[in-house]
């Protein structure tokens, strides 16, 4: 049973099944009602999204569904295969290919644990719309204040559409570092950080983080008042999660330095080896 | 720039591959380099006016990206194609690495000669890491997948040289005569060494020796476009972990569920299943090079359809 949950078949198998699943979730994305329905999955850490969405979109929820089951195979294929076959390998012969050849695994293993992690961890909002004097409270007693927002650029950029704006904000017309959102964080009525917050540039404070993804605007009194759009997150594998992936990469590029040159069973089969040297090329 | 630079530098570019494709076709293999460097040159030139004239890296838009993509390309099938193995190859990977070439720029033939209009993100490190490694991972994909249809379908040419003066080789080391394989190459100094003389007896006739030696390069070859493949995804992770670093600095989360993110996925999986084939499947070099194309026809999809 062991062997054949860690045979390269099942692999072959499980990778096979997340590809289709993948190409089945670009189809869906083709669909205005699919592509919303999908760009909802971000609103919220995703299990909260799971146990509200199964009456309404059922197709999307089983696809989601899915996805988890297979990814699950796969991690499960890929801890006892790791285990069973490389592990051993490289403790029997231990020279630098087997070894490399275990890591790169095993890295690939913490990063697929991190990524299901994140789906049942963590805190997410998004779509937090505020202006300044306004206030948002969430999590464990937090609170942020909008102390201020200033824009400094072309007002007209508030109120474009997403692809224009993608045209005519360019490094010399928006001035990432002069658009900024003053956030002030309390916990339990307590100031625990003030900040300036601007695209690219969130306002982290423990594993929290409150990032801004829009400048909007609205009529206050007859008066044209610049807001913010906010996504608030708190991942506490974050930092974990970038360290194996980096890792997971360094480890493939030492694989194939180790590797680059191949062993003659790679390359020659059973019958005559011709050593040959070419002398002349015309 | 004067305003049709870049329509200009486009015909060129295609009149240099195409050459290059042409005197590959016709065996001659000195002017196709000459002229696969002259395209080289020209993608080179034609990168270069991005980054004097944007002040930036090629990063997205299919010009630009087409241009970029096709200059590293061409510098790998330049410069990763000279070893002595490859030499059996050289007019298959030519003709192969022209074709797919002309048929990006061909893509390119009603779409605007033009740079990529620019965009505030383009200051940030990570939004340039993650577009720009995206292109070379596509080259290192391509030509991967080019060195593998190369291999996969026909051993090379080998032929013994008119004047060949050995005997049937026999059990130990032996000397043959000169022999040509692939045009232009003459090997000399064949020694023939049984790996079992009681399998397979004393004797072996050159037939049995120079299949064998086409067996050997084909897998070598397969061997190159393997270890091409694996540079390929290093590359493309790279990329993909700028992007999340990106993704979590613009949108809070280091992932987004979007069209976007799952074609990104699909380039990770085709490569993992590249490298994890059945052993039913392992066994045909044919299955290996149509599932080991799987990334570059993805992301070429990706980059320029997207």
């Amino acid at each position: 049973m062991i062997r054949k949950l860690a045979s390269i078949r099942l692999t072959f198998v499980s990778l096979t099944l997340l590809l289709t699943l993948m190409g089945v979730g670009i189809f869906l994305t083709r669909f205005p009602e699919y592509k919303n329905a999908v760009k909802a999955m971000n609103q919220t850490v995703i299990y909260q999204w799971f146990a509200a969405s199964w009456r309404v979109k059922p197709v999307l929820t089983a696809w989601f569904l899915m996805v988890c089951l297979s990814g699950t195979l796969l991690f499960i294929n890929t801890i006892l295969c790791s285990m069973t076959t490389q592990l051993s390998a490289a403790l029997k012969i231990a020279n630098l290919r087997r070894w490399s050849f275990f890591i790169i695994h095993f890295m690939f293993l913490m990063v697929l644990t991190c990524h299901g992690i994140t789906l049942i961890s963590g805190h997410k909002q998004d779509n937090i719309r505020l202006f300044p004097g306004e206030t948002h409270a969430f999590g464990d007693n937090y609170r942020i204040d909008i102390l201020d927002v200033k824009f400094s650029d072309n007002p007209e950029f508030l109120t474009m559409d997403k692809k224009k704006q993608r045209q005519m904000m360019t490094r010399k017309s928006f001035h990432r570092k002069q658009n900024f959102v003053k956030i002030a964080l309390f916990q339990d009525n307590r100031r625990q950080s003030l900040q300036k917050v601007f695209f690219l540039n969130p306002m982290k404070y423990n594993f929290l983080r409150i990032t801004v993804t829009e400048f909007i605007s609205k009529e206050i009194n007859g008066r044209k008042t610049t807001g913010v759009n906010l996504v608030i997150t708190r991942g506490f594998f974050t930092g974990f999660f970038f360290t194996v992936y980096a890792l997971m990469i360094i480890s493939m590029a030492c694989f194939i330095a180790i590797t680059w040159k191949p062993r003659t069973q790679d390359t020659h089969n059973d019958t005559p080896t011709i050593h040959s040297t070419i002398i002349k090329r015309n | 720039m004067p305003p049709d630079t870049l329509s200009a530098l486009y015909y060129i570019i295609c009149a240099c591959f195409f050459l290059a494709l042409v005197f590959s076709v016709l065996k001659k293999i000195p002017w196709a380099g000459w002229a696969l460097s002259a395209g080289t040159l020209a993608c080179g030139a034609g990168v270069l006016l991005l980054v004097i004239t944007k002040h930036r890296l090629p990063l997205y838009g299919a010009f630009e990206s087409a241009v970029y993509m096709l200059f590293i390309l061409s510098l790998l099938e330049r410069f990763a194609c000279r070893s002595d193995e490859l030499m059996h190859y050289k007019r298959r990977t030519g003709i192969i690495t022209c074709s797919v070439m002309l048929l990006v720029l061909a893509l390119q033939i009603n779409a605007p000669k033009q740079f990529h209009h620019d965009f505030f993100m383009y200051e940030d490190l990570w939004v340039n890491l993650f577009f720009n490694l995206r292109l070379v991972a596509a080259a290192f994909f391509i030509h991967a997948a080019v060195l593998l249809n190369a291999a996969a379908w026909k051993p090379p040419e080998v032929h013994p040289a008119d004047s060949a003066t050995a005997g049937p080789a026999t059990a130990g080391p032996a000397t043959a005569g000169p022999a040509t394989a692939g045009p232009g190459a003459v090997i000399k100094n064949m020694s023939f060494e049984p790996a079992c003389t009681q399998c397979h007896g004393d004797a072996y006739d050159r037939e049995t020796a120079i299949a064998g030696f086409s067996t050997s390069l084909q897998k070598i070859i397969m061997y190159r476009a393997r270890n091409f493949l694996l540079t390929g995804i290093v590359i493309y992770l790279a990329s993909e972990w700028s992007g999340s670093l990106w993704c979590l600095n613009w949108l809070g989360d280091t992932w987004r569920w979007s069209g976007g993110f799952f074609k990104s996925t699909v380039i990770f999986l085709l490569v993992m299943a590249s490298f994890h084939l059945p052993p039913s499947f392992a066994k045909s070099l044919q299955i290996r090079a149509i599932i080991g194309s799987g990334p570059a026809l993805f992301i070429i999809w990706m980059i320029f359809y997207h």
